[in-house]
């Protein structure tokens, strides 16, 4: 009888934690210095790791050109680390991009899916051109940022990949929290 | 307490060789954990220099202060990763105890197992403190872990940190010898579903899992889980042993945040059968449930709580019936005054209710029990110079047999730049007495004569705790980007060690204190990436532990007590091989040297693993287990004890 009461009042205890965790954690929403620094490494790495179809580069030593929808933060984590890395002897550019923007040449698009209000529809006009789309809090990207932990994680759905003709690494597959094959065929 | 230790306290070599330098490379590597204090430094560390995995590693938010104290603050810690476990073949939690070069993992039969640090090893060890997910599960019985009912979904483990060497301070009474904190993923990084098998002659396991999104972005996964063992075969006459067991588990994992609050809850319920000769089978269950909460409240302070409860039972014909009930409750705060002091307090309640119901040969009284434990504890951690830390910690426990036991650690570090790290540190931690040690009695129903009962073991009403002094000196370094090795040399002193003696107040024999001993020895490992998709790997402990009864006191209970049964040295070599992208041949050899009493001749095992991705979905490995003979023992009598054999797996993981 007793284990039971104890039982009770623990789920009881939890659920209320529970509530009162929910309504705190609905407020937070703020990314630390460190957490961006760490996602604008990522996409630096990704572009390692992803075969564009022939013709993404107009010259053999055309630069990796990222377009960011996100935060001027953010813009600016990516820019800085850009500046001073190279990836297979390509310099990286950045720019910031808006839906409407034409998209032509770029070869990685971040989205911030809270922070900017036409992820939607950028991320839609992304979808018909060898683009790699990175997401961050949502799932419209093929790579989808995740948050396990305090540590930054990312999801891949390789059938949005497909359709887009970019070929993922086996190596990046392994390192990704999550591998679905996505919404397109 | 738990916590993850952000840290592969030993420099890690990268999995990737490379561009990157390498003294960014070693800041990450010396320890993940200082990723919060270069938050808070405003140092930004070069993250494009590091791996994939290493950047998966990182956290962005730093929840677990005290974690990353440790892992800084010099020890002698070893990271078992998911990878090192799956490339192990391991199919249960102590196979995969042995990937830590500072354990000593003797097998004893189908079920049991003698897991220790720095000797005392025998299976009813009881001086190390055991977590899951932050959830002790030593038994408070005799301080020893059932190691028959601990179980998780071994792709789920995240990480098992193992450190050796007294933890009292920020682990509370137990971590005498050392500290095994498994933990597991949180559910975002085990999302969609996955189904694991493993098949050999005498063993198999099952397990599906399913995780999948919540609101307000949380994360779950389900699972549940089969494994069953055969009975094993005796050395010499090749008689079955009546060890083998079986054991379904179920259970979930739902984890909410990120960003500067965190919420996790979690909970287990197993029900198992284990064989004993003469009786019917052992029957154990129970069930945990766990919630955690940790919340950011600036860059200089992190604030986390903790409370589970946890019920386990086990029935065991012939010896007694155990209900258990377990609360605990804790908390802390992590945070950083006036530049340089690093804080990290907290205290924590638990109450085990232990329900025993005595079979006839001994008992437990009185059968029922309350006990509780009350601790608060303050470390410090003070950067003296940019060179120079220096972490002063005092815990002190309060425990229904002893009252308050305190656990006082000193550690210096010096780091003359990031490759290298030279410490040492002086720690006292206690074992508090356990059931076992104050309430033992037999015969459970023992004649009367003039009205004293005359047992023949009549408890502990003087044991005391058992005491260590613990004096570690220790470097790490990483010479080359592709190499890394850690050393530790340690000189223990314990005194009050249980002995068993002859009852100074009445008839029969009672546990005392008379035990006195010195440990020392030295814990090595090392990583080299040979090249590109192939490491090597390395451990060894050479140890010497001499024990000894008081002057002028006899130990009647030379087998179980006081006496180490422990080898002079063990060590282990690990080779991972990618043949290609798909393909993978590892290697694990082992050596245990001989243990005296009983005698158990030194052996040398070799394990082999091969790998084979069918797709990104599908793996399957054929494990070879034991391959350097046909068979051996690792502990116990001789003729009574089980003899492991030869023996092939082939294991299936499907993820979807």
């Amino acid at each position: 009888m007793k284990i039971r009461l104890l039982i009770s009042a623990w789920c009881i205890a939890c659920c209320a934690l529970l509530v009162v965790a929910r309504q705190t954690l609905a407020a937070d929403t703020g990314s630390s210095a460190i957490e961006q620094a760490v996602k604008a490494a990522y996409l630096y790495k990704f572009l390692g790791y992803v075969q564009w179809p022939p013709g993404a580069f107009v010259k053999p030593d055309a630069p990796f050109v990222i377009g960011v929808a996100g935060s001027d933060e953010m813009l600016a984590a990516i820019s800085d680390l850009a500046g001073h890395h190279q990836v297979r002897g390509r310099p990286i550019t950045v720019r910031r991009v808006a839906a409407g923007s034409a998209l032509d040449g770029v070869h990685l698009l971040y989205v911030d899916e809270q922070g900017y209000a036409q992820a939607d529809q950028l991320l839609k006009q992304a979808g018909r051109k060898p683009i790699l789309t990175v997401t961050d809090g949502g799932d419209g990207g093929i790579i989808r940022f995740v948050l396990d932990d305090g540590r930054v994680r990312f999801s891949i759905a390789l059938g949005l990949a497909r359709r887009q003709s970019l070929v993922l690494s086996s190596r990046l597959l392994s390192v990704a929290a999550s591998v679905d094959e996505g919404a397109a065929k | 307490m738990t916590t993850p230790l952000r840290a592969r306290a030993v420099p890690r070599l990268s999995r990737s060789p490379g561009r990157a330098p390498a003294a960014r490379r070693a800041i990450l590597l010396a320890g993940f954990c200082l990723t919060g204090k270069l938050a808070l430094a405003a140092v930004p560390p070069d993250y494009a220099d590091l791996s994939l995995e290493e950047l998966a590693n990182i956290r962005v938010t730093s929840v677990s202060r005290k974690a990353e104290s440790l892992a800084d603050a010099p020890a002698s810690v070893y990271v078992i990763t998911a990878e090192d476990i799956r490339r192990s073949g391991a199919t249960t939690l102590p196979e995969a105890l042995r990937l830590a070069p500072n354990l000593q993992v003797a097998r004893v039969d189908a079920r049991n197992y003698a897991i220790t640090a720095r000797g005392f090893n025998n299976p009813f060890e009881n001086k190390l403190q055991v977590l899951i997910d932050g959830r002790t599960v030593y038994s408070p019985l005799f301080s020893g872990v059932f190691w028959d009912a601990q179980d998780v979904v071994l792709q789920d483990i995240d990480r098992i940190e193992v450190v050796s060497g007294a933890g009292g301070t920020l682990w509370g009474a137990n971590a005498v010898n050392g500290v095994i904190n498994i933990i597991t993923k949180p559910a975002g990084a085990t999302q969609g579903a996955l189904a694991a098998g493993t098949v050999g002659e005498h063993e198999n396991d099952e397990a599906v899992r399913y995780g999948g999104k919540l609101d307000g972005n949380g994360h779950f996964r389900i699972y549940g889980k089969h494994a069953e063992h055969d009975d094993t075969r005796r050395e010499g006459s090749g008689a079955l042993d009546f060890d083998g067991w079986h054991r379904d588990q179920a259970g979930f994992r739902a984890d909410w945040g990120g960003g500067n609050d965190m919420l996790t809850l979690q909970g287990d319920a197993y029900e198992g059968r284990l064989r004993q000769p003469g009786t019917s089978d052992i029957r154990i269950a129970g069930a945990n449930l766990l919630g955690r909460l940790g919340r950011t409240l600036g860059p200089d302070r992190v604030l986390r709580a903790q409370a589970y409860f946890d019920h386990t039972e086990r029935d065991q014909p012939g010896a007694y019936v155990e209900h258990l009930d377990t609360v605990d409750v804790e908390a802390q705060e992590a945070l950083r005054v006036a530049g340089r002091h690093s804080i990290v307090w907290g205290g924590g309640y638990r109450l085990a209710q232990d329900r025993v119901r005595n079979d006839v040969n001994f008992a437990f009284l009185p059968g029922s029990t309350d006990l509780h434990w009350i601790d608060v504890f303050a470390q410090d951690e003070i950067a003296l110079h940019k060179r120079w830390k220096l972490t002063v910690g005092l815990r002190a426990e309060n425990n229904s047999y002893t009252g308050t036991e305190y656990m006082p650690s000193f550690r210096l570090a010096w780091k003359p730049d990031d490759k290298r790290l030279a410490w040492a540190s002086a720690s006292r931690a206690v074992r508090a007495p356990s059931r076992i040690d104050r309430d033992l009695y037999a015969p459970t129903n023992p004649a009367i004569v003039n009205g004293v009962p005359q047992y023949f073991l009549a408890g502990g009403p003087d044991f005391v705790s058992e005491v260590v002094k613990d004096y570690e000196i220790g470097y790490r370094a990483q010479p080359l980007p592709a190499l890394s090795y850690s050393v530790t040399a340690f000189y223990d002193v314990y005194d009050s060690l249980r002995t068993l003696e002859a009852n100074p107040d009445g008839p029969g024999l009672v546990f005392l204190n008379n035990g006195d001993g010195e440990g020392h020895g030295i814990e090595m490992w090392g990583n080299w990436q040979a090249a590109r998709g192939w490491r090597l790997s390395a451990g060894l402990v050479a140890q010497h532990l001499q024990v000894q009864t008081r002057p002028g006191t006899v130990n009647a209970a030379s087998g179980t007590s006081i006496a180490s049964n422990d080898p002079s040295h063990y060590w282990m070599l690990r080779s991972l091989y990618d043949i290609d992208e798909r393909r993978q041949l590892d290697l694990t050899l082992r050596r245990a040297g001989a243990l005296a009493m009983p005698v158990v001749p030194a052996y040398t095992s070799l394990d082999m693993r091969f790998g084979w991705k069918l797709s990104p979905r599908l793996e399957l490995s054929l494990i070879g287990r034991n391959l350097w003979d046909s068979r051996h023992v690792e502990f116990g009598q001789p003729l009574a004890r089980a003899e492991f054999e030869r023996s092939i797996l082939l294991q299936a993981v499907w993820r979807l």
